[in-house]
């Protein structure tokens, strides 16, 4: 079971693995990568670091060494905080975090896509705009690129942006993401309510019908449901808050798609527009 | 009653925006004063009974009805009956005033585009916008400028910007259930649905007051046209995102706004697109609105 499954590091190296379920109050508030895919990118760290060059390899330790040093550094920081944030601390960071999960991988040079495929977890674009248009800003120059993140900014709802207050303190992780997308989805409350009738997963049964947003749900049943609301799976996932790349070719090009998911039928129509005439010019 | 006086009644029930069901039961003196509002304007212009039937495409003997105060007609003939008969907004019928209409995002960005161009970069920009107008109009059905049927497109336009489900655009939460229903018949039923059709007047009353919306808004095509528009967008000398909502003046803009609005939302997407790649090629520059 992935849901809730997390790992606390203690002080001599040792771990001390806890199930939450999904009705734990703690759960919901936990804001690391399930164990199972911590455990994946440490295994691919280590078989990438025993089949690079001397000199890649020496490279990648140093970056390792200093991501744990960082770590170190964060959890000293907490231990001298008073009491009170103490206990947040114990209480919401034990594994990695999704965003230290993804940087980590990133700066190991690892695909996140390799890395969710092993763990199970596949990911792909929604739908065929999507990957039509990930293609399409495959062609663009950086400089175009740019600005139809500019535009995209512009054009689409501030509810997604990393950036916005919205999405930095209502939305820190992916199950707060696809549920609190999903409650406000353009369509009447009883459509919303259907979708997830019509999921047939009792985890997200159990999110959805918590309305302290208190429980989790496992991240295959939220990139599922993800997937079928058309959203970007880095923005679920929370890679794209790091500027990490999931499944577009750049940084900035998974910023647009993650805008693109959010525009309505009128602005898809809008934007291509303009991505087309970009193209051309 | 007046305008003034009934919103503040549907705003000050206790349980949050007064039920829409139960409102214009309590209150026939609105409807009341909508009809002798109505005649009163009939007589002002001097128009026949069969002068007006005809400008609205309703039989003369629904003006009978009205004139002896027996009936009030849909939301989307007496918005016909505004502008074709009266020369004035839907809104300015209703409560003798004519506040501003906030464009949606994309004509938003458009606009100030627009707005930012030089003088001749201007010129040469919109007989574009005009010219791919009359391409699409070349081998368009002719739509229809007032239709209960472009609330359900209006509708999804004002939440799919804010991102908020169709219940967001009424302040003080939900509507009533029976009004909640109604609206959302209309949003969910085709077309040729005679439900459709019959959006009731008090219904566009009721819905402007608790969204702050103007009723044209939900009902004529060109809302542009006796409305004055407003459109979004930063200002470059105040700190942080300061939005600032600026009315337009321009007689060019306003012109090529209407070309514009006249479309079906699926074509108007490609104009807009159409439109922007063109000022982007001049300007290279994208403007802030948020």
């Amino acid at each position: 079971m992935l849901m809730g499954v997390v790992i606390m590091k203690k002080n001599d190296g040792t771990q001390n693995t806890q199930v939450h379920g999904a009705g734990s109050r703690s759960a919901g508030r936990t804001v690391s990568v399930p164990a199972e895919l911590d455990q994946v990118l440490d295994q691919m760290i280590e078989e990438t670091l025993a089949t690079a060059s001397e000199l890649k390899r020496s490279l990648l330790q140093d970056r390792y060494m200093l991501l744990q040093e960082q770590r170190r550094e964060y959890s000293r920081g907490f231990k001298d905080a008073d009491s009170g944030d103490k206990a947040k601390w114990k209480r919401i960071r034990r594994g990695r975090g999704y965003q230290e999960f993804a940087l980590t991988a990133q700066a190991m040079e690892l695909s996140l896509k390799d890395i969710l495929e092993r763990a199970e977890l596949p990911v792909k674009w929604p739908n065929q705009d999507m990957e039509n248009m990930a293609k399409k800003l495959g062609k663009c120059s950086e400089d175009t690129k740019v600005m139809l993140a500019r535009f995209i900014k512009q054009l689409s709802p501030l509810f997604w942006q990393p950036d916005e207050d919205e999405c930095k303190l209502l939305m820190p992780t992916p199950t707060k993401r696809v549920i609190i997308a999903l409650e406000n989805k353009p369509g009447w409350k009883r459509d919303q309510r259907q979708f997830v009738k019509d999921l047939g997963d009792p985890a997200l049964s159990k999110v959805w019908q918590d309305k302290t947003h208190a429980t989790t749900a496992p991240l295959k049943s939220l990139l599922e449901a993800g997937d079928k609301l058309g959203f970007s799976p880095a923005w679920i996932l929370t890679f794209l808050d790091a500027g990490c790349v999931l499944l577009a070719d750049s940084p900035i090009s998974e910023y647009i798609m993650a805008g693109y998911s959010f525009l309505s039928q009128e602005n898809r129509v809008v934007f291509e527009t303009v991505v087309d005439s970009a193209i051309h010019v | 009653m007046t305008y003034q006086e009934l919103k503040e009644l549907v705003l000050a029930e206790d349980n949050g925006p007064a039920q829409y069901d139960v409102f214009f039961r309590k209150y026939p003196e609105f409807e009341s004063a909508m009809q002798d509002r109505f005649i009163e304007l009939c007589e002002e212009q001097k128009t026949t009974k069969w002068y007006i039937s005809k400008q609205i495409g309703v039989n003369i003997s629904v003006i009978t009805r009205i004139y002896s105060k027996e009936a009030m007609m849909t939301a989307s003939k007496l918005a016909a009956a505004c502008y074709n008969v009266f020369h004035m907004s839907m809104q300015e019928f209703i409560s003798g005033e004519k506040p501003p209409i906030d464009l949606p995002k994309n004509l938003s960005i458009l606009v100030s585009s627009l707005d930012a161009l030089e003088p001749e970069k201007r010129a040469k920009v919109l007989p574009q916008i005009k010219k791919k107008w009359l391409a699409w109009q070349m081998d368009a059905e002719p739509q229809e400028p007032f239709s209960a049927l472009l609330l359900p497109e209006r509708l999804k336009e004002v939440c799919a910007d804010a991102y908020t489900d169709y219940y967001g655009p009424f302040v003080g939460g939900a509507p009533s259930r029976v009004f909640a229903l109604s609206i959302m018949k209309l949003v969910d039923n085709d077309a040729n649905d005679p439900a459709g059709k019959q959006f009731r007047f008090s219904q566009a009353v009721f819905m402007s007051i608790i969204s702050d919306i103007p009723a044209d808004y939900f009902l004529v095509r060109n809302y542009a046209k006796y409305l004055p528009v407003r459109y979004r967008s930063v200002s470059p000398m105040a700190p942080g995102k300061q939005i600032r909502k600026k009315l337009i003046n321009d007689a060019d803009i306003l012109d090529t706004l209407s070309y514009i609005l006249s479309v079906p939302s699926d074509v108007r997407g490609d104009m807009i697109g159409y439109a922007l790649g063109q000022c982007w090629a001049l300007t290279k520059k994208i403007p802030d609105v948020f």
